[in-house]
């Protein structure tokens, strides 16, 4: 047996000392998000619902909620809303993040006390972030309404609005998640090299070249990831929907997130709800390992 | 009793072996520097020793111990390390007296053994400061406080001088072989810079890929170098070495080498049958061994002169190839003179060509 | 960083260049143009953060003013002092206790472990580094299913510790990743000089790889405190009246008082002041706490 394995020596006992750190953080992962994630799993294979649990925890029939998924259309509907909310706001927040990134690229008090400023909205508590678009959208007090009338153009709630509810919605979501594209971006305006820059202005090319030739093709891999994180984030999206709309008028603001909600604690239909749990977390597993793969790979255009 | 004995040590690192069968002996209070170039594992080694890493085979004892996998902590053994490691966050009262604070040491002790160590180094007025507020050469001197406090059974140095300016350097050289001479503790002291060891060093261990190619006193190693490498790495100016073949003179009994370019260089008298008559050797002449002689001389291109004060180094063309020959006395040569140059036999080494070890 | 005459208009287009290279300048550009950029900041600045001062001075309104149309008020503690009465304290109390002990159980749990993964060779960091993206990003509804349930059964509904240990999902993993880039930091020679000097394997972490990540440690610790802070999902299904935090209060608020708009502004100020003013602190570390898993550090 080679020294160095031998029990009892430097290199064991070292080894011995790692593993006790790292023992109590893998136990306890283990059991808050593998076991709870096994029990998801295990629960979405049956009709469990709070009427009867005992009765209603059994696997006779495996597939039934995910069949049923197939055809349940207020799930593809869910579906659908989820992924309309999620492009036009990530496309949103990623424009005014850019927009606003440039803009504030520079070395003046103004500019980085500015810079500090536009974090609140990232900040904030979610549940805060929905008070204040809560109050926006409330006629009575809210000063958009109130200019909007007095400009001529008086308008009804947006967000009892089925038509304009979504982008009620999608607007507050721009509004809070802006920052974190604009603090990256900013940060990889910073890793851009003075040279490029240099060498094409000297040969002559404006502000929009360099910015389309040079600048974005630094940036584009950071935009890229921040546009698949702030996607996965977007399916968590609960507390704006919750406290503005609550998925209505009708269905119209739905997502699967709140759907697995109303299906969970609403109807107590804990088996389905699990399916659509489960759904949800392999598309985020997916998508986390797509963002993993840039993320650590193509760390930038160097 | 604070030997060192090295046995048979073999270290592997990701598939690449470093070290390939090491045999070292050190004795209580011998000074060994251990040389060689970067990649010899002369770090490893030393590591080894330290209980940073552990051999995959072989024995380490110090004194009667055996401590081949026994935790640094253990060894009785203080490091002194290249970038120095001073904790940034301790001042250096703290930084010193660490060693002692883990082991329990009365804090009184503690105390008067930090002064002591200070005053040995001229650190007494840095006590209270922090690293970041130290100069390269005190840093290094704190760092070697640290190692004396705990008056340890040895001492290792990792390349400690080789972060400092060359004037500096040159003067911690000096101290550090005086504290050895007052403390006489064994001490293990790694660099690349051969100069260092033969200045520092009782004995000196030459290695090149995780082996040991000589150990000896350092005029041993200049003298009489056991192979091509060692004679190559020993002395600076380096050895000059002059490819030929050897072959026996057609009067008396004596032989020379012919080189390629058809110089007949003297060699030295070989006990027995050393070498046969037509081998490939390596003719090799140390740079003060050159003179100028008319009368045997043979021409050769003068290159480049460069007076350093004390000698003269001037790069010839001679045989071929470049040689460099060191003079004493001030010599008035000029690039593209031509002057009569001529290796002194009996301070010349042989060395075969094949196999690189000394012949004779 | 060689931008600074880069303007954009309102509408994120390049503005129009009035000094190209190249061309010699004979007037002074007019002063408007010259500083339309930090015009531009200062519009937008008020533009995009009147939603938040909406609120903030909502707070401070006379609650008969709030239907009125003057901006002007004579500002008035009204609303924060009606918080007073009824379960806002409490709740209140209840986010400080639940951040807190949140915080303080993931570092005690995964400070060692990332000490551990940084110091022993470790093969799997990708792993782990997928692992910790994924339970950031997986729905909560994925885990409160199964926590309801369970705690339930165990009777830790509704419970302040029950809360704290659900908080560790997302908590533990950023305390991992986080602190993993802090230890790196600090030169391994440093522990091997200490481990000569005589220290074990976790008293050189004690005594000298922890000291040096303080300011490290730190922040990751403000950044637990602030994500357990605003968590809403888990708290609205996971606690009743008992452990109830304060973002689940302000919503009550909402439904069940919906009138009094002044007190559920100031609830809101409330709500938002130690995040806001922790995460000035920690500006520096944002980006690294929200991308935790997803970038190479």
């Amino acid at each position: 047996m080679s020294l160095a394995a031998r029990a009892g020596g430097w290199q064991q006992q070292r080894a011995r000392a790692y593993r006790r750190g790292l023992a109590p953080s893998l136990a306890v992962l283990l059991l808050i998000t593998l076991v709870p994630a096994a029990a998801l799993l295990v629960a979405s294979f049956t009709p469990l619902t709070l009427t009867d649990p005992a009765a209603s925890f059994r696997f006779d029939d495996p597939l039934v909620n995910y069949r049923q998924l197939l055809h349940d259309e207020r799930f593809i509907a869910s579906i659908v809303v989820q992924l309309k909310l999620s492009a036009s706001s990530v496309l949103l927040q990623l424009l005014t993040g850019l927009g606003l990134a440039l803009l504030l690229d520079g070395r003046s008090r103004l500019l980085a006390g500015a810079r500090t400023a536009f974090l609140i909205p990232m900040v904030l508590p979610p549940i805060v972030v929905a008070l204040i678009w809560k109050i926006l959208y409330t006629p009575d007090v809210s000063p958009l309404h109130r200019l909007l009338e007095a400009a001529g153009w008086p308008v009804r709630s947006l967000i009892a609005n089925p038509d304009t509810a979504l982008w009620a919605i999608a607007a507050a979501d721009t509004w809070q998640w802006f920052p974190f594209t604009m603090l990256m971006v900013l940060a990889a305006l910073q890793t851009i090299p003075d040279e490029p820059l240099e060498a094409a202005r000297l040969d002559g090319a404006n502000r929009w070249q360099l910015f389309r030739h040079i600048v974005l093709a630094y940036i584009r891999p950071v935009l890229v990831v921040c546009g698949l994180f702030r996607l996965i984030d977007s399916f968590k999206a609960f507390p704006l929907i919750y406290v503005l709309t609550n998925g209505g008028p009708g269905n119209v603001s739905e997502v699967t997130n709140f759907y697995g909600f109303i299906q969970a604690f609403n109807f107590s239909y804990w088996g389905y709800a699990s399916a659509i749990a489960t759904v949800m977390l392999a598309g985020v597993f997916f998508l986390s390992w797509l963002v993993g793969r840039l993320g650590w790979s193509d760390h930038g255009v160097r | 009793m604070a030997s060192i004995t090295l046995r048979k040590l073999h270290k592997t690192f990701d598939g690449t072996p470093i070290i390939r069968g090491v045999d070292i002996d050190i004795r209580d209070g011998e000074f060994v520097a251990l040389v060689g170039p970067s990649g010899c594992g002369k770090s490893t080694l030393l590591r080894l020793i330290a209980g940073l890493e552990t051999p995959d085979q072989g024995e380490i004892s110090l004194g009667r111990h055996r401590i081949d996998d026994v935790a640094p902590r253990d060894r009785d053994v203080a490091m002194v390390f290249q970038n120095y490691a001073l904790y940034p966050h301790m001042t250096v009262a703290d930084n010193l007296g660490f060693g002692l604070k883990l082991r329990g040491t009365p804090r009184a002790d503690i105390d008067r053994r930090v002064r002591e160590a200070a005053d040995i180094l001229g650190l007494g007025e840095l006590l209270q400061r922090h690293p970041r507020a130290l100069s390269g050469g005190q840093r290094q001197r704190v760092a070697m406080g640290r190692a004396i406090v705990r008056q340890p059974q040895a001492f290792l140095f990792d390349e400690p001088l080789s972060n400092l300016d060359a004037k500096l350097r040159v003067q911690m050289r000096t101290e550090i072989r005086a504290l050895h001479q007052r403390l006489a503790t064994t001490t293990v002291y790694v660099t690349h810079d051969q100069v260092e060891a033969m200045t520092m060093a009782d004995r000196i261990v030459v290695l090149k890929d995780g082996k040991v190619e000589q150990q000896g006193a350092p005029l041993e190693l200049y003298d009489r170098p056991r192979n091509a490498f060692v004679a190559g790495f020993i002395g600076s100016p380096a050895m000059n070495l002059i490819p030929g073949r050897l072959q026996r003179d057609e009067r008396g009994g004596g032989s020379h080498v012919l080189t390629d370019d058809g110089l007949r260089l003297p060699a030295p008298l070989l006990a027995g049958n050393a070498a046969t008559h037509g081998t490939r050797v390596l003719y090799g002449t140390r740079p003060e061994h050159f003179s100028l002689d008319a009368a045997r001389g043979s021409s050769a291109e003068v290159i480049v002169v460069e007076p350093t004060g004390s000698e003269t180094h001037v790069a010839l063309r001679l045989a071929g190839q470049q040689v460099i020959a060191a003079f004493r006395e001030r010599v008035s040569l000029r690039p593209g003179d031509r002057v009569p140059l001529w290796p002194q036999a009996a301070q010349a080494h042989l060395f075969d060509a094949a196999g690189g070890h000394r012949l004779g | 960083m060689a931008f600074d005459d880069f303007t954009l208009d309102a509408h994120g287009l390049p503005a129009a260049s009035t000094a190209d290279t190249g061309t010699p300048r004979r007037r002074a550009r007019p002063w408007l143009v010259r500083h339309a950029r930090e015009i531009a900041v200062l519009l937008l600045l008020l533009l995009l953060l009147s939603p938040f001062l909406w609120l903030v001075q909502l707070a401070f309104r006379p609650a008969a003013d709030i239907f009125e149309d003057r901006l002007l008020f004579v500002p008035t503690l009204e609303g924060f002092a009606s918080l007073l009465q009824g379960n806002f304290l409490k709740s209140f109390g209840n986010s400080l206790l639940v951040s807190t002990l949140s915080t303080g159980l993931s570092l005690l749990i995964g400070v060692p472990a990332a000490y551990a993964l940084t110091r022993w060779d470790f093969k799997g960091r990708r792993h782990v580094a997928l692992w910790i993206l994924v339970t950031r990003m997986a729905p909560p509804i994925a885990f409160t299913i199964p926590f309801f349930l369970a705690w339930q059964y165990l009777g830790l509904q509704d419970t302040v510790i029950g809360l704290a240990i659900v908080y560790l999902t997302f908590n533990l993993a950023i305390v991992i990743w986080l602190m993993q880039t802090f230890f790196e930091a600090v030169p391994a020679s440093l522990e091997e000089a200490a481990w000569i000097d005589g220290c074990g394997v976790w008293q050189g972490f004690w005594r000298i790889a922890l000291p040096l990540t303080a300011p490290g440690l730190a922040a990751t610790a403000v950044l637990c405190f602030i994500f357990s802070w605003n968590d809403f999902f888990y708290a609205l299904i996971l606690t009743r009246t008992n452990a109830i935090t304060a973002p689940v209060a302000i919503v009550n608020f909402l439904q069940y008082e919906g009138w009094e708009w002044t007190k559920i502004a100031a609830s809101g100020t409330l709500v938002m002041l130690p995040v806001v003013g922790f995460t000035v602190l920690v500006r520096k570390y944002l980006v690294r706490g929200l991308t935790a898993g997803g970038l190479k550090d």
